[in-house]
This record gives C-alpha cells, sequence and structure tokens, in this order.
C-alpha cells in the first residue's frame, strides 16, 4: 500500500461492493443439500457398480435417478467453485494470476457441470 | 514465486542476556522481541531477562514496567490503566494475544515469551503500528445515527433493548481479537476483521440508531464482512471474554433477514 494515502484512504479503499449475502446463503444450502444428495450419489455408484457396469448404466439412465444424480453433480460443482473461489480469494494475491485462476475455476466448474448433465442426459436418453 | 521464508531482516536472531543479579529461588526468564528502527540496527532480536518474582508484582505488564526501570531502559511498549481497561498493553503473550496487564505470570511458567501483535508493521520493540486498524473503526462511522430531532431529554432504551448490548459495548479495541485472525492477516486491506466487526454490530444491535440499513449496505462485500471464516481465533483471544465471532454471525442473518 502507498504511504503517501490516508489510512482512511486506505482503509475505505474502492467501497462496499453491496453483495456477498447471496453467495454466502448458497454456499450453505448446497452444503446442507450435499449431505444426503452426495452420500445416496456415492453409495448408489459403488452399490450398482459392484453388480456390474451395465446394472450402473440401467440405474443412471432411470429418470428418478438422473434428476437427482444432476442435482448432486451440479451442487458439488457450485459448491466446489464457491470454494475455490474463497481460497483463492485468501491465498492468492498477486493480480494477474488472481484473475486468471478466478476465470479458469469458473470455466472449469461450469464445464465439468455441463458433462455431468449431458452424461446422465445422454444415459437417460439411451434405449436399452 | 512463493516466498517461504522470512526476509532477511525480518528473521529474529538471539539477543542480549541479562541474567538476575541476585540469584533466587523463585525467578522466572522473559524472552522479549526487540526491533529497533534505526537502520542501522534494524534486525529484530529476542533478549533475555530474568526476573525474581518475590521482588515483583503478578502481572506480566509488571514485569515490563520493572524490566524497563531497573535493568533495560530502551525496553518500549504501550501501557496506561494497569486493570485491563484501556487495551494499550495488548501483545502477544507464550503465543496468544492478550493484555499484559491482566496476565498473570504465575500462569506461564518459568519460561515466557512476549512479542508484539502478530502480522502488524512493528514501531519499536512490542508497539505496533495500529493506524490501519483505527482507520477501519473510523470507516464504520462508530456513532450514534438519527435522522429523529433529538429531543429535551436523552433517547430512550427499553431494558431489554439496553441488554441486547451487553457483552458487544464492553470491546476496549486492544486488537487481540484482529490480529489474532489468519483472515485478517492475510487480507487486512480489505477484512475488516473480528474487533471493528463487534463495533459494527454494536450500532446495528443499538435501538436508537436509525441507519441499519445504510450500516449493513456498507458492510455487505465479499471482503469486508465475509472473509469472516468462522475460524474463532478471535473468540478464544478476547481477553474481556467477548465473542466478535457471534456478533459477526449476528450481522450474517441481518443480511439474510432483509434479503427474505
Amino acid at each position: 500500500m502507498s504511504e503517501t494515502r490516508s489510512p482512511y484512504k486506505q482503509a475505505v479503499g474502492l467501497g462496499a461492493a453491496h453483495r456477498g449475502s447471496g453467495v454466502w446463503l448458497a454456499q450453505r444450502l448446497t452444503a446442507v443439500a450435499l449431505i444426503p444428495l452426495l452420500g445416496w450419489f456415492v453409495w448408489g455408484l459403488f452399490a450398482h457398480l459392484l453388480a456390474g457396469r451395465d446394472v450402473l448404466i440401467h440405474w443412471l439412465a432411470a429418470p428418478g435417478v438422473g434428476i437427482f444424480a444432476s442435482l448432486a453433480l451440479g451442487a458439488t460443482c457450485y459448491h466446489a467453485y464457491l470454494g475455490v473461489r474463497v481460497v483463492i480469494e485468501d491465498y492468492v494475491h498477486a493480480p494477474t494470476s488472481r484473475w486468471f485462476l478466478l476465470i479458469a475455476v469458473r470455466f472449469l466448474s461450469l464445464g465439468v457441470a455441463f458433462a455431468d448433465v449431458f452424461m446422465i442426459l445422454r444415459l437417460s436418453m439411451r434405449s436399452f | 514465486m512463493p516466498q517461504f521464508r522470512l526476509p532477511e531482516n525480518s528473521r529474529v536472531r538471539p539477543g542480549q542476556n541479562h541474567p538476575a543479579v541476585h540469584p533466587s529461588a523463585r525467578s522466572c526468564e522473559l524472552h522479549i522481541y526487540r526491533y529497533d528502527p534505526d537502520p542501522s540496527n534494524a534486525t529484530p532480536r529476542l533478549d533475555r531477562y530474568e526476573i525474581d518474582l518475590d521482588d515483583c508484582g503478578p502481572m506480566v505488564l509488571d514485569a515490563l514496567i520493572k524490566i524497563k526501570n531497573e535493568i533495560d531502559p530502551t525496553l518500549t511498549f504501550r501501557r496506561s490503566c494497569r486493570e485491563g481497561v484501556c487495551g494499550s498493553c495488548a501483545m502477544n503473550i507464550q503465543g496468544t494475544n492478550t493484555l499484559a496487564c491482566t496476565q498473570a505470570l504465575a500462569d506461564l511458567g518459568p519460561r515466557i515469551s512476549v512479542y508484539p501483535l502478530p502480522h502488524m508493521p512493528v514501531i519499536k520493540d512490542l508497539v505496533s503500528d495500529l493506524s490501519h486498524f483505527y482507520a477501519q473503526y473510523m470507516s464504520i462511522e462508530p456513532w450514534l445515527k438519527t435522522r429523529a430531532q433529538a429531543g429535551d431529554r436523552e433517547r430512550l432504551q427499553s431494558p431489554e433493548d439496553r441488554a441486547r448490548l451487553d457483552e458487544v459495548y464492553e470491546c476496549i479495541l486492544c486488537a487481540c481479537c484482529s490480529t489474532a485472525c489468519p483472515s485478517y492477516w492475510w487480507n487486512s486491506d480489505r477484512y475488516l476483521g473480528p474487533a471493528v466487526l463487534l463495533q459494527a454490530y454494536r450500532w446495528l444491535a443499538d435501538s436508537r440508531d436509525e441507519a441499519t440499513g445504510e450500516r449493513l449496505d456498507q458492510l455487505e462485500d465479499p471482503f469486508r464482512l465475509y472473509r469472516c471464516h468462522t475460524i474463532l481465533n478471535c473468540t478464544n483471544t478476547c481477553p474481556k471474554g467477548l465473542n466478535p465471532a457471534a456478533a459477526i454471525a449476528a450481522i450474517k442473518r441481518m443480511m439474510v433477514e432483509r434479503e427474505s
């Protein structure tokens, strides 16, 4: 920080962003939702994988399973995005690296979420 | 490249040794951080002082005053009230931020380490620069704000509303909590820290204050408020036994309440 700026100028900085409570609430709500969703999904994956690959694919292709699996994977990606973003904001202070990582993690989480949902849709529309 | 070691001139080296003049059965040694801003001597060091507990007051501040008066007059620290009210003598004692005037020597064992408040610029020895901390306090406008004209008597408050300020108004702004917070260490340029947020809540919780929405607007920010990750070092270290983490949680609840 510049020593020529007054402490007050440095303290107020660019002012308040007037956002943050929505993100804070979303992080907590997805955390609560993920306890049953992710537990059920991981249990289902392993239980059906043990019975064979075809059994797993049939299980995932069921409409009810597909909806909840999409919710579990989407919420996981969003929750992970919010968490990793906070870690980057906390610890990466070099402006270039910070912006690169913030944009990269946004694209990565969006990409993974779309790929997950696409995979489940594709399985659901497949004829057996 | 990330820097994993302190810069050369910030590494603390062993300093001077001041053994007891008259050896005593009840003595303790204080290892005190020393920093002289003079450029020719600007590397911090850890000086050792041995003092006789039978010839010293019961608190760490008594020992520091004894050292300054009788052993080393160059030792620099802040102190004023000597009874835990002013917050001047906040420092890191035995790894915990606390007030030297209320910390008993007897509770610390025979070897006591004394450092300035962590992660703040050091002016000299145990005196850290709190300009930014005070500027952040000023930024929350810590005074009663009203639109209604003052009447010809005090602004009234019910006993229940007054009770909401208990365990909030007692904060003495010693900065022990803020300087114990890792989130404040990494982002103190933008995060207000537990002490200032506790003070902000003091005005949000005040039934006489009419600027609640305006105050919440100024706090709603991913850094100013939401850098608090409920680490709870603030609550653990507060020498007044207050709970800044609960105050921050209350502000977050108010934020959600006005959105839903």
